[in-house]
């Protein structure tokens, strides 16, 4: 992976993570010649971060050429001396990485301990109980309850505003639950 | 992937960066454990990695679990890992060590002598 400051003559627009394999950091200002910030990819192999659709892993490097000439020439210049040094004497190593990823569950779990938190902050440090049902957490389930059951011991000694504010807690998670991305 | 600088410069090599295969497409409710092979392809000068830097760009964290490096002579480098690794974009990314014990050449006697103490 490449990260170098270069000359372009062409001010792009701010370009993101793309398909392309490139990113701009920065584009100062247009019509003007301006560093700007690329990363690109210069594997031994030539292929992109971002695995291009092209069979020769060049499809990304291509879609630079037109738009930042100078830039491509340099990363193509780059990836030739990569290639130059790893022909001489290489040593692969194969890694192997066990990851848990925070799936949806964890989420929802995270959530759901949070509103309890609060739950019990806004009945007065009462234990509070918040369960979420949903048939897409655990299939066995044959009616759906979209929302949840909160249980709360002794729920008449709880004020009214109180039952307000955590009814809005509740609403405000439940919809950051839906719309969290994964 | 980083050796931390033992060599006569002092200064780290690193190797190309490889990213987990697939991490998009892991959808599921449930959690599960997913495991990635990864190849990296450094010079022989290189040297037995001494370890390893993870980034993460997504917004959520994920708990690496443990991270092996099958070496050329066959062996496996460890590496102490087991910890949640969350959004690097700030950062320089998370570093784990291997879990080798570098003695000082000046304590090799001390840790031979030790070896040598029988179990009581």
């Amino acid at each position: 992976m490449l990260l170098n400051k270069f000359k372009t003559p062409v001010a792009p627009t701010l370009c993101g993570e793309s398909s392309d394999g490139f990113v701009v950091r920065k584009a100062r200002s247009l019509g003007r010649s301006e560093s700007l910030q690329v990363r690109a990819s210069a594997s031994a192999e030539g292929t992109g971060w971002l695995d291009s659709a092209s069979t020769e892993g060049r499809g990304w490097l291509d879609s630079a050429s037109t738009k930042f000439g100078e830039v491509a020439s340099f990363v193509e210049r780059k990836l030739e001396e990569v290639r130059e040094e790893f022909n001489h004497e290489v040593v692969e190593y194969f890694g192997t990485a066990v990851i848990m990823k925070k799936m949806q569950m964890l989420e929802i779990i995270d959530r759901v301990a949070d509103i309890q938190d609060d739950t019990s902050e806004l009945v007065g440090g009462k234990r509070v109980t918040v369960q979420l049902i949903s048939t897409n957490i655990d299939p066995r389930m044959k009616s759906a309850i979209p929302t949840g059951c909160i249980i709360i011991p002794k729920l008449e000694s709880v004020p009214i505003w109180n039952c307000t504010n955590f009814l809005a807690t509740l609403l405000s998670c439940w919809f950051t639950v839906r719309n969290s991305p994964r | 992937m980083v050796e931390i600088g033992f060599a006569d410069t002092g200064k780290a090599m690193m190797s190309n960066k490889e990213i987990f295969p697939g991490w998009p497409a892991l959808e599921g409710m449930a959690v599960q454990n997913v495991v990635f092979q990864l190849r990296f392809t450094v010079s022989k000068t290189f040297g037995v990695p001494g370890a390893i830097i993870v980034h993460n760009g997504h917004p959520n964290e994920f708990f690496l679990i443990s991270f092996n490096l099958e070496l050329p002579d066959r062996s496996t480098a460890h590496y102490v890992t087991e910890s949640w690794v969350y959004n690097t974009e700030k950062t320089d990314g998370r570093i784990f060590f291997r879990n080798k014990v570098c003695t000082p050449q000046s304590r090799v006697d001390f840790r031979s002598q030790e070896s040598l103490v029988p179990i009581a």
